[in-house]
């Protein structure tokens, strides 16, 4: 298996305006990141609310101005699903001119084919014809989540960045989303980033676990090796704070 | 049991309220089509039939009220006011159309630019739109008659750039708040330009703020073409337009009511067609 993804030394920085000063500071948000990710893998970033996880994802699609280091991705289209299925589609267009317009920008596929090969993907995430036709805000936070995913592999991406892709949807809905993601995983080859602060989604579903704090990552070990024998102090702290460090 | 059904059966109603209601709302439009509908019937009447020449003075019917020979009574010259309403309405038209159609079409390429990438050119640009702003678009529009002339096409164009500002402000408040939204950037992801982002994937999301501005710019429009008019620097008689007669007749108001009745009417008539055609396509 070959490498997906290679960053090494990657630091960003944002800009932020302070109150009471002048000018802008510059703010130091990821600190030295290095990691690689395998195909295949399905890799699990897991931190607290603004430790730089989002970021991280930002900066590999090239989607932050200012940064250092270098990211290889193998990938030249590495796709996203966003938290957020309710902001992620847009709420002017319906779902099949969503799934259709990354092949019409990239022209991929002949003009007439785009139709198919949006059909044949929604019903790939366990969608029927019909909701080609239907607006993001006639469809159940699930369903939109399952149209985000379709849009997102329109191109087969190599690489997916899954930024918390489940923790807005409930239980059930988690469940079914979750099964959907690693049987497509399974028949499309997809390496994929997942973001989550949800330890117990990332022990069923994923192969390794990136711990990161304040813009560092502080471990990187197989799933097992991480929950069963934590070994940096922040860890622990996360497996205490999720009730699961009692497994030991 | 039985209560589950109750509620099940309630809640079908409720579907088919919705759908009523739904159906209302599309009459708000169709209503707004058939007043403008009306207006400008009117006013394609107006540029190959009058009853009377619009431009051609009686002293004998000077301020003759209305009757069946004049419809809408005669002004303070003898001339036929629903003549030259017919005729008025044309030029009010043209005017208010082309002042929305300029302040919209720049407005929204400054607003669509500076709100959707920000940096120094928004700042360039929304600080000379703040220059602009600070005039009251009246006065602003005088400036430029004087530097341009008077006449209908001079009254356009000094309109229409005194409505930019007010227009890119709006439209740049909504790029700015849009372009931040997740679906942004999943176009981004799904290879459009920065070009087909603006105006393919995030314009048609503020249509209903641009359409509302659209609404209220044509009435703005409407009565400051009256008010130029009125200052003496707006269209030029013998050209008939609805805000020129709506002024002259505020002298006759009570001895000639019907003067400002009749093109006021025509005004009050052009702009709810065009109010309630923006709300119903809102509420679509």
């Amino acid at each position: 298996m070959g490498k997906i993804l290679t960053v090494t030394g990657l630091n960003v920085y944002y800009k932020v305006k302070k109150p009471g000063k002048a000018g802008r500071e510059r703010v130091h948000i990821l600190k030295d990141i290095s990691f690689e990710m395998e195909e295949g893998e399905i890799l699990g970033l897991v931190g607290e609310s603004g430790s730089g996880k989002s970021t991280l994802a930002k900066a590999i699609l090239s989607m932050v101005a200012d940064h250092e280091g270098k990211i290889w991705c193998k990938d030249t289209h590495p796709q996203m699903i966003f938290q957020d299925p309710f902001g992620s589609l847009n709420p002017a267009k319906k779902v099949g001119w969503i799934l259709q317009e990354p092949l019409r920008n990239l022209k991929r596929c002949p003009a007439g084919e785009r139709y198919d090969r949006a059909v044949e993907m929604l019903e790939k995430v366990g969608l029927s014809e019909k909701y080609m036709v239907h607006y993001p805000h006639q469809l159940s936070g699930g369903q939109r989540q399952r149209v985000c995913i379709a849009a997102a592999l329109m191109l087969h991406p190599g690489l997916v960045l899954a930024d918390e892709p489940v923790s807005a949807l409930d239980v059930t809905i988690q469940r079914q989303v979750l099964e959907l993601l690693l049987k497509l995983k399974k028949e499309m080859g997809l390496s994929i980033l997942f973001i989550s602060h949800d330890l117990r989604v990332v022990y069923q579903l994923c192969d390794r676990v990136m711990i990161m704090e304040r813009g560092q990552i502080v471990e990187q070990q197989k799933t097992e090796e991480i929950y069963f024998h934590p070994q940096h102090e922040y860890t622990k702290r996360l497996l205490d704070a999720a009730g699961i460090r009692s497994l030991t | 049991m039985k209560q589950f059904r109750e509620t099940k059966k309630n809640s079908i109603d409720r579907g088919n309220d919705e759908r009523s209601v739904r159906k209302k709302r599309n009459y708000t439009f169709i209503k707004g089509c058939v007043i403008t509908g009306i207006i400008l019937t009117l006013t394609l009447i107006g540029f190959f039939y009058t009853p009377y020449d619009p431009e051609k003075m009686d002293a004998s019917s000077k301020l003759a009220g209305i009757s069946l020979t004049h419809i809408m009574g005669c002004d303070n010259f003898g001339r036929d006011i629903f003549s030259r309403v017919l005729k008025g309405c044309s030029t009010t038209l043209a005017v208010a159309g082309g002042t929305v159609f300029i302040g919209t079409f720049f407005g929204l390429l400054i607003g669509a630019f500076t709100g959707y990438f920000s940096g120094m050119i928004d700042e360039i640009l929304m600080r000379i739109m703040d220059a602009l702003f600070a005039f009251p678009s009246l006065l602003l529009a005088l400036v430029f008659v004087s530097l341009l002339g008077s006449g209908k096409y001079q009254v356009i164009i000094a309109l229409g750039i005194a409505f930019i500002p007010s227009f890119s402000r709006i439209v740049r408040s909504e790029y700015m708040r849009n372009r931040k939204l997740d679906y942004v950037k999943s176009a981004r992801l799904a290879g459009a330009s920065h070009l087909r982002i603006m105006f393919v994937h995030i314009l048609p999301n503020i249509r209903r703020v641009l359409l509302a501005s659209v609404m209220i710019g044509f009435n703005n429009a409407v009565l400051a073409e009256a008010g130029l008019t009125y200052l003496g620097i707006g269209v030029q008689p013998p050209d008939a337009s609805l805000g020129e007669m709506l002024s002259s007749a505020q002298t006759y108001l009570f001895s000639a009511p019907w003067y400002a009745l009749g093109t006021g009417f025509t005004i009050i008539l052009m702009i709810l067609g065009f109010s309630l055609m923006a709300e119903g396509l809102q509420q679509n």
